[in-house]
């Protein structure tokens, strides 16, 4: 009946905090991503600064490949599912 | 102390029908008729304690009995639809004694008659869309030109082309979902279209795929060769996409009558 749970599992409880922090960084990370593709096509930024947060971007997304695989958690386990609202990070 | 019964109502079919088939309900009780003029209430006697309201909060929470529960519910429902025009009672739509429920019968007789018209000869039909899941866009080389000078540039390049192709797909789902709506909804006499409900795979009811269509439509029987016929083509129109059609089933989405608590 419910969708994916952050489960405080209580022999491990610091694994589903790590999974709430890091789908807070996620969410934080796509959505400056998102701001950073708009303001790239809209052409409001310098090519330097273009490169510039791509590579930021990118090596955020680095980074949160190697927590997540540290952990042990999926892309799926950082995606609450809010019901009728959907997921909060876009599935695909 | 003697156990005080209570009536379970699980459908209504036409006092003319055929016999009912030998079914046991959700108590594993026998079923019986309860009539009134032309139409008949397909009736099991349940422990009242069972179905009182304080009884009833207890067991909403109850995952193993509510299962067996509808299931058992659905099966007479579905038996009975399997020989006559049935129109489904909603699971525990139960009544204090078989007077209170010919008296039901009585005051909704009109609705009721109505209801196992529109029913006759038709039958229900589940239709579900899947657009597949995405593939794993790290190995997605996107067409994009890597240029090892600019990285973050082709980086962020790359998540463009991405997310304009997720948003590509997304919309040919949807296209695709409408076009399977339209085509069924001319077979149907009715169409019920609800909001796509998505769990995550590995979950009860989940699914790898995203729902795009979830509806359902009332159809003749006359025309089950046409809804295998559209299941084929539009298959075959759409190898991407997951089409799911189930039925034939009791028209619930149609004509589901019930007030849920005991009355």
């Amino acid at each position: 009946m419910t969708g994916a749970r952050i489960e405080f599992e209580p022999e491990r409880p610091e694994r589903g905090l790590t999974a709430l922090v890091l789908t807070v960084v996620e969410l934080l990370r796509q959505l400056m991503e998102r701001q950073a593709l708009r303001r790239m096509e809209h052409g409001d930024l310098s090519d330097q600064q273009v490169e510039d947060l791509g590579s930021t971007l990118m090596a955020l997304e680095e980074q949160m490949e190697k927590l997540r695989e540290h952990f042990g958690l999926t892309e799926e386990d950082l995606n609450l599912d809010l019901g009728p609202l959907g997921s909060l990070l876009p599935r695909d | 102390m003697a156990e005080r019964h209570a009536s379970w109502v699980y459908a209504v079919v036409p006092a003319s029908a055929p016999s009912l088939p030998v079914i046991t309900g959700v108590a594993d009780e026998p079923v019986r008729l309860v009539t009134h003029g032309d139409i008949a209430a397909v009736t099991g006697s349940v422990n009242a304690a069972d179905v009182d309201e304080e009884a009833w909060r207890r067991r909403l929470n109850d995952l193993a009995w509510l299962e067996h529960a509808a299931r058992s519910h659905h099966r007479v429902v579905a038996r009975c639809f399997e020989t006559a025009p049935a129109v489904p009672f909603r699971l525990a739509t139960v009544y204090r004694n078989d007077q209170r429920v010919a008296d039901m019968l009585a005051q909704r007789d009109r609705e009721l008659a109505q209801a196992l018209a529109t029913v006759a000869r038709r039958a229900e039909w589940g239709v579900q869309v899947f657009r597949p899941p995405p593939q794993d866009h790290h190995d997605d080389p996107s067409a994009v030109d890597y240029n090892p000078a600019r990285p973050g540039t082709s980086y962020l390049m790359r998540r463009r082309a991405q997310r304009s192709a997720v948003e590509i797909r997304r919309r040919s789902a949807a296209e695709a979902a409408d076009e399977v709506h339209a085509i069924f909804q001319q077979l149907a006499v009715a169409a019920a279209r609800t909001p796509p409900t998505n769990r995550p795979a590995g979950h009860p009811g989940g699914q790898e795929g995203r729902m795009v269509l979830n509806a359902a439509y009332l159809i003749g029987d006359d025309r089950r060769d046409d809804v295998a016929a559209a299941a084929r083509e539009l298959g075959e129109r759409h190898p991407a996409l997951q089409l799911r059609v189930t039925g034939p089933w009791p028209a619930y989405s149609f004509v589901e009558i019930g007030e849920g608590v005991p009355a």
